[in-house]
This record gives structure tokens, sequence and C-alpha cells, in this order.
């Protein structure tokens, strides 16, 4: 390595993570939100009350180790490069992100403890089956092609032969566990490379726009028209790559295979509970990380065609002159008053027609106190009236009621449910009219310390209201027993 | 009138701007029915502009000297008259925008009330009351929200820039105003001029 390079590295920001102050804070958080769990795109909100939690148990066991406030921290991260903080489209909050940089500084860290077995074989296997490959896949000649695949099948022959003279070698558990360990690193590694393809792919999209932008003339404008030829993104090394492991793990085949197989290797009792339960999600994984990346080249591809179809080019750099010459003047003129401003049409009509008015009208308040509610004996109100212009079938109410109590082993149950099971059709006078189910077989208990929001459609108008009801509990009547004990309660 | 053009037509009257992600339904028939909208509106002496690649539509008072009759009509899109402050913010979002454009793969600039502040502050004239000062500014914002060149977001104290403030304040708007102030500046230089 040379020395200028590894003192440009110093500034990178992995380097200047592990070298921060509050390092242990960020890579155990950080790495718990966005690597271990493999979140991407974190709200704020979401992501500041966890950090808060966090603070307030570390600063439980060693008061003060943490005095600043989680969004603080939050921003300080994001300044030095650890987070990416962006609004997803279509979206007001603002979203977090762990950067490539984060990822590495994690995996690092990880690392670094010894660990007790580090199979070498396997990865000696992989060696040599990828320079067969390279080598025999670039080879021209077809006698040599022809000469190794006859090889092989002279290897496979050999083995069919062994197995049937009985002879079945298996691999030893050494070299199992050796091989289950590549499998998991790689999985793993993979699922952090995505991080960094995006930050790649974001780059490259910087460096197209400034590519454009900073093209002098009709130069800039030609460019824009290449690129716009062609997809870029997509057609970059990274995109072409991305896309081709993406078709890969979107076919289902290869999804079930792949499975299928981690199932069987998981079960095998030669690992001997060192399988990793979480590699089984791998793919899921795998899967959302993939689709999470090619969201954001579709997004990237959008916006920077956006970019280049806008003809505006020219026109935001004689923009930025005239606002620049418009800063200059002000600063010049400074402390007058009175300054002239700009007219601006602004397209919005507001009609108001004077005949569209009505006249004046006293308005009656009625006074509501809900605090003088009086207990009233049930059977002094009568609540009929207000069901006379909608006639509620009560007796389907009961029915409703009946069947529900019948159907719950416990022999009770509550209004909510059975609203939820029956939707309203009559709206108010129809709950309303489940205060008055009587029936000798029913006892009814109203509870006013506990309340239940019910939501139920409009009658005869498009939307839905919503009513807070006592809560109600309705009771086999068991020659009063139930009501009895009920009402104790 | 046919039916079909009566929700565009008057969700577009009502709103001035009307953008793509508030109202996708509306806007699909917008863009469906563009040339329909234009013909009728063109006899109220309106223009439609719509912007496919920004997501946003909105309509525009006729050039007048563009009848050929020579009738006037009168204006049915009012002009405002806006205040320096106002006027002075709106130019520099408009270069804000630019810039983002420009360096960030962002199309949504969004921008916090302090950037706001600190954005206009250094123009206008020093006060010793400093939170005199930025309850004006909070109200030239408040003004800008009712533009609609700002959309306060659902986090309290951030903003985002509309991107239709591209076409209203285009160049053409910006060298009427540079203009303006240079014409001040020169009247200002030699009244200094007169005085010594």
């Amino acid at each position: 390595m040379d020395f200028d390079q590894v003192t440009e590295l110093v500034r990178h920001p992995a380097w200047v993570l592990l070298r921060a102050d509050n390092a242990a804070l960020v890579l155990s958080f950080c790495g718990t939100v966005f690597v271990d769990e493999n979140a991407r795109g974190v709200p704020e909100t979401v992501l500041e009350s966890r950090l808060d939690d966090r603070l307030y148990l570390l600063n439980e066991e060693k008061p003060g180790s943490f005095p600043r406030s989680a969004d603080v921290y939050l921003a300080e991260w994001t300044k030095n490069g650890w987070l990416r903080k962006y609004y997803p489209p279509g979206e007001d909050e603002a979203h977090f992100d762990a950067t490539a940089a984060l990822e590495k500084a994690v995996a690092w860290v990880r690392d670094l403890p010894a660990r007790s077995f580090i199979g070498t074989e396997s990865r000696l296997n992989t060696v040599v089956a990828l320079l067969r490959q390279m080598a025999f896949g670039t080879e021209t000649d077809p006698q040599t092609r022809i000469d190794e695949l006859r090889r092989e099948r002279d290897a496979i022959d050999a083995q069919i032969a062994r197995l049937r003279a009985g002879e079945v070698d298996m691999l030893s558990p050494l070299a199992l566990l050796d091989r289950y360990q590549q499998v998991e690193s790689t999985a793993v590694e993979l699922l952090r490379d995505f991080r960094e393809v995006e930050a790649n792919l974001r780059e490259l999209d910087v460096r197209l726009r400034h590519q454009v932008a900073t093209a002098e003339g009709g130069k800039g404008e030609q460019l824009a028209a290449f690129l716009l030829d062609r997809d870029e993104i997509a057609r970059s090394d990274q995109g072409q790559s991305f896309q081709a492991f993406f078709d890969y793990l979107l076919s289902p085949r290869r999804q079930q295979e792949l499975r299928e197989l981690l199932q069987q290797v998981n079960q095998l009792p030669q690992l001997e509970g060192r399988a990793n339960q979480n590699l089984l999600k791998i793919p899921f994984a795998w899967l959302e990380a993939a689709e999470n990346t090619q969201d954001t080249v579709r997004q990237l591809t959008e916006q920077l065609r956006r970019f280049l179809v806008d003809r505006s080019r020219a026109e935001d750099r004689r923009v930025l002159a005239l606002v620049r010459s418009i800063q200059r003047h002000v600063t010049a003129l400074e402390g007058r008053a009175n300054l002239p401003g700009m007219a601006l049409d602004v397209s919005q009509a507001h009609l108001t027609l004077p005949m569209e008015r009505r006249l004046y009208m006293p308005v009656e308040r009625i006074e509501l106190d809900t605090a003088a509610v009086e207990e009233s004996d049930d059977a002094e109100v009568d609540i009929s009236e207000l069901f006379s212009g909608v006639r509620v079938d009560t007796e389907a109410l009961a029915g409703h009621v009946l069947e529900a109590v019948a159907a719950s082993p416990s022999g009770q149950t509550n209004l909510a449910a059975i609203v939820d099971d029956h939707p309203l059709t009559l709206g108010l006078a129809e709950l309303l009219a489940y205060f008055q189910v009587e029936h000798p077989d029913l006892d009814m208990i109203v509870d006013p310390d506990r309340t239940d929001l019910l939501v139920y459609p409009r009658v005869h108008v498009p939307g839905r209201t919503q009513a807070r009801v006592p809560h109600v509990t309705f009771v086999r009547d068991e020659g009063g027993t139930a009501a009895g004990k009920a009402e104790h309660q | 009138m046919s039916d079909a053009l009566t929700v565009p037509v008057v969700h577009l009257l009502k709103a001035g701007v009307l953008y793509q992600s508030d109202a996708p339904a509306v806007w699909e028939q917008i863009v469906s029915q563009q040339a329909a909208i234009g013909d009728y509106l063109s006899v109220i002496g309106l223009d439609v502009v719509i912007d496919r690649a920004e997501g946003y539509a909105y309509v525009r008072q006729q050039d007048l000297d563009s009848r050929d009759d020579g009738a006037t009509v009168p204006r049915l899109v009012t002009r405002h008259r806006l205040s320096f402050p106002v006027s002075l913010m709106l130019v520099l979002l408009r270069g804000r925008l630019a810039d983002s454009d420009t360096d960030s793969a962002d199309p949504r600039l969004v921008l916090t009330r302090d950037d706001l502040v600190e954005m206009i502050r250094g123009f206008l004239p020093p006060r010793s009351n400093e939170a005199q000062l930025v309850d004006q500014i909070d109200a030239h914002i408040k003004k800008l929200v009712d533009l609609k060149a700002l959309r306060q977001t659902k986090q309290t104290g951030t903003y985002e820039v509309r991107r239709h403030i591209k076409a209203l304040v285009d160049a053409q708007a910006l060298n009427d105003f540079n203009d303006l102030l240079a014409t001040y500046r020169d009247a200002a230089s030699t009244t200094a001029k007169d005085d010594t």
C-alpha cells in the first residue's frame, strides 16, 4: 500500500467512525438496526425514539455518558457520512439509511474477535473451481473442451462405480462445518454489498449530472441526448451485474431450490447445533434488499432522465446569474426601505358570487354540559321517538346478540364484536337499538368507565362516521346469577 | 361543455397549481383531456400549461395582444404585486432550486424555517430587534405558503419548495426584477452624489 493512499483513506467515513469517541454507540446501535435487522429506510421518528431508548438505558448504567439528545446524534452521524438522510418519493418524513461506510466499519469490527475454527479447504475448492471455469470458459479449441468434459465424465463414472461397490464416502463433520461457514459469510457479504452497489449507482448518477451540467453549451446537449438514448445507469457494469443477479434471484425455480437446499443443510446432524437459523431467512433478505436496490436504480434513472429532458439547463445557468445579480443590487441598496417587488400572476380563481351568500341568521347556541349527566333509570327513558323515521328490527338485533352469546364458550359477548360481525346498515338508530335489546335469556351490563370506538358507514351518504359508546357486555342469563355477579364488578 | 371536462377544469381553476402527486385521479383526467381543456379555457382567455416531466399543471392568463379581433378582455387571473422581501425570497428560492437540480438527485427541495431565515436575513435591513426580524420573516414565509410557492410538510418547521416556481419565476421575470433594482440603484447613487 502506498503511503499517500493510506493518508487519503484516513478521511474515509468508515475510518473516521472507528476513531470516533462514541464509536461503540454508533456501531452497536446502527449495526443492530441497519445491518442485523437489515432495515432499509427507517423513518426519522422511529429511529429517533429507538435511539432515545438506547441512550436512556446507557445513561441509566453510567449516568451522563451520553448527554446529548437523540436528534443531535443523528444529525452528527448524518453529517459524518455514516447515515444517509433523505426523503423517499411522495413522503413528507425524512428517512435514514446506513451508508456503505457504516456497513464496512460494522463488518470489520465484527470480524475482529478470533474465531475458534476457520475453514480453509472449502475456499481453496472455490478458488480452484473458479479458475477452472475461467480457463475452460475462454478456451477456443474444441478438442481441449471435449477433453475437459471427458475428464469430468470419467471422474463421475468412477464415483458411480465406487457407490455401486458400496463405498460411500461422506464429508467429514469438519469439512461440512467449513463449507457451512463459507455459505454463511458469503450470504451476509452479499447482503452487505447491496448498500455499496446502491452508493456506487448514486455516485454514477451525480457524475453524469456534473458531466452534463459542466459541459460547454452544445456539447452538454449532445451529451444529454447520448445519455438519454441509453439507460446509462442500468447499462453500467455495476447496473448490469446487479440486474443479472436480480433476474437470477427472481426465478421461482431457483428460489425454491435455494430454500430447499438451505432447509436440508440446516437439518444435517453433523453440524451439531451450529446451524444458523437466520440463514434460512437469507433468501428473503436478499430479495428484499435487491428489490430496494432495484427501486433505487429505477428512481435514479427516472430522475436522471428528468434532469436531462429538462431543457432549462441553459435557462438554469441564466437564472443563477440573474439571482446573483439581484443579490448584488440588493446588497448595494442595503438599508433602503420601500424597495419595489415583482408582479406575479397567481392563477387561482376565487369566485365569490354575491347571490350565493345567505342573509344573516342568528345562531342559536346550544349549551352542552357533559358533566351533569344524571344516572337515570332505563325504564323512564323513551327513545322510541328517535326511531320513528327509521324502522329498526330489534328482533333481528336480539337474534344477532343471542347467536353471538350462544357461540361464545364463556356465554358472553360485547357490542363492539357484534357490530363487527353484523355491520350497521341504519347508522346511529341501529346502534342505539342495541341498547334496548330485551330478551329473557339475556342480561346487558353497561360499563360507563370503559368506552369503545365504533366506526360505521353513514346512511344514504358516502363516508363513515364513528361513535364512542360505553362498553356493553351481553351475558347469557342463567337464573339471574350471571347478571348479579357482573353488576358487582 | 362535456361532463368529462367539469372535474378537471374546476379543479384546475380552484387549485391554481395542480400537482400530479396531490391528485393523481384528476391529473389523469387533465392529461387525457388536455386539448379539450385548452379549447374550453381559451374561451375565457386562459391557457393551460401542463408539465408532464415535473408533474404539475396550471392555468395562465392568455397574452391579451394575441387576440385577433382586438377586443379587450378583462383579466381573470389576478396579478399580485408582491412586497420586496417576498419577491426577494422567491428569487432566492428559485436560485436554490436551480442549484439543487444540478447537485442532487432528489427532485424535492426541502428547507427548514431556519434555512429560510438564514437565506434572507442578510439581505434585509439590519435591525437591533432580531426577534422582530424573524417574526417578519415568518410572515413572509406564510405569504409564500399562501402563494403556493412553499408547502409545509408534515414535519413542523420544514417546507418544500414547489417546483412550479420554475415556470412562475422564469428568466424573464428575474430579468425584469433585476432591471428594476438596477434602476433603483442608479437613482440611489445619483442622489448620494448630489448630497456630497
